[in-house]
């Protein structure tokens, strides 16, 4: 019989630390699915130029868009707080102003970034 | 039914869980490598969509863009894989003897999907 689990979902109230611990995972796995896309780019890029023209067409395509953007995101915001645990991994960074300090700084980043990504996507 | 051991006998046979030290530090490895490549993808993929095939091609083709595409592929398959093993070990109450061999699969397969890919476009 499996054992049950304490509570925490429905106790504690959702603080800067735990959200972007969770949305760390949850761009990771959204990462993995990246992955995929980068397969589908390569796949098209190799099997000549109608299929190529396939690929970039659907990432432009309205649906393709938001998910790309999603990735963009996920990306940025993976690379960002990634760089925050390997800094807390040194030892650095690990009393709670300073937590909620770079937690901020990376949402932040990671909002301009995707949006700097996107303009430049669409101006070019 | 009657069992001919008992469960002390059953968890004392199967030994040591080892240990995670190798997992840790693969994953920081990874994460590192997969930080520099990644963002020089993604800052080298914003002009992408000005370029033909043809310039695609002879783009992804030069050694040092083929080798980063390359390291790309590589470090992120093997660290969405550790990623997603630690997101199995923690959700996953109980365990089936095929997750890892499925995950194992997975990876293994997207990563060959890629290298057969890149091989494609090399000889293209």
């Amino acid at each position: 019989m499996p054992r049950p689990l304490s509570p925490h979902l429905q106790v504690y109230r959702p603080q800067i630390t735990s959200v972007l611990s969770i949305l760390h995972r949850f761009t990771g796995v959204g990462l993995s699915f990246g992955l995929l896309f980068l397969l589908c780019w390569l796949g098209g890029l190799s099997n000549g130029e109608i299929s190529y023209k396939k690929v970039t067409d659907w990432f432009g395509s309205s649906l393709g868009f938001i998910i790309f953007f999603k990735i963009i995101f996920s990306f940025y915001y993976h690379f960002f707080n990634g760089v925050r645990h390997l800094f807390w991994d040194m030892g650095k960074g690990f009393d709670l102003p300073t937590v909620h300090k770079t937690g901020i700084f990376v949402v932040i980043v990671s909002f301009l970034c995707s949006l700097l990504t996107w303009g430049i996507g669409v101006w070019s | 039914m009657t069992r001919l051991n008992d469960d002390l006998s059953t968890i004392r046979a199967q030994g040591s869980a080892q240990n995670g030290r190798n997992h840790w530090k693969a994953q920081r490895v990874s994460a590192v490598i997969l930080a520099i490549v990644g963002l020089w993808f993604v800052v080298e993929s914003l002009t992408f969509s000005t370029l033909s095939y043809a310039q695609m091609l002879l783009w992804i083709q030069l050694p040092w863009h083929f080798a980063g595409i390359s390291l790309l592929l590589t470090a992120g398959c093997y660290h969405a894989y550790l990623g997603l093993c630690v997101i199995v070990e923690d959700y996953v109450r109980t365990y089936r003897m095929g997750i890892w061999l499925i995950l194992t699969m997975l990876m293994v397969g997207v990563y060959s999907l890629g290298v057969a890919f890149l091989l494609k476009i090399l000889g293209a």
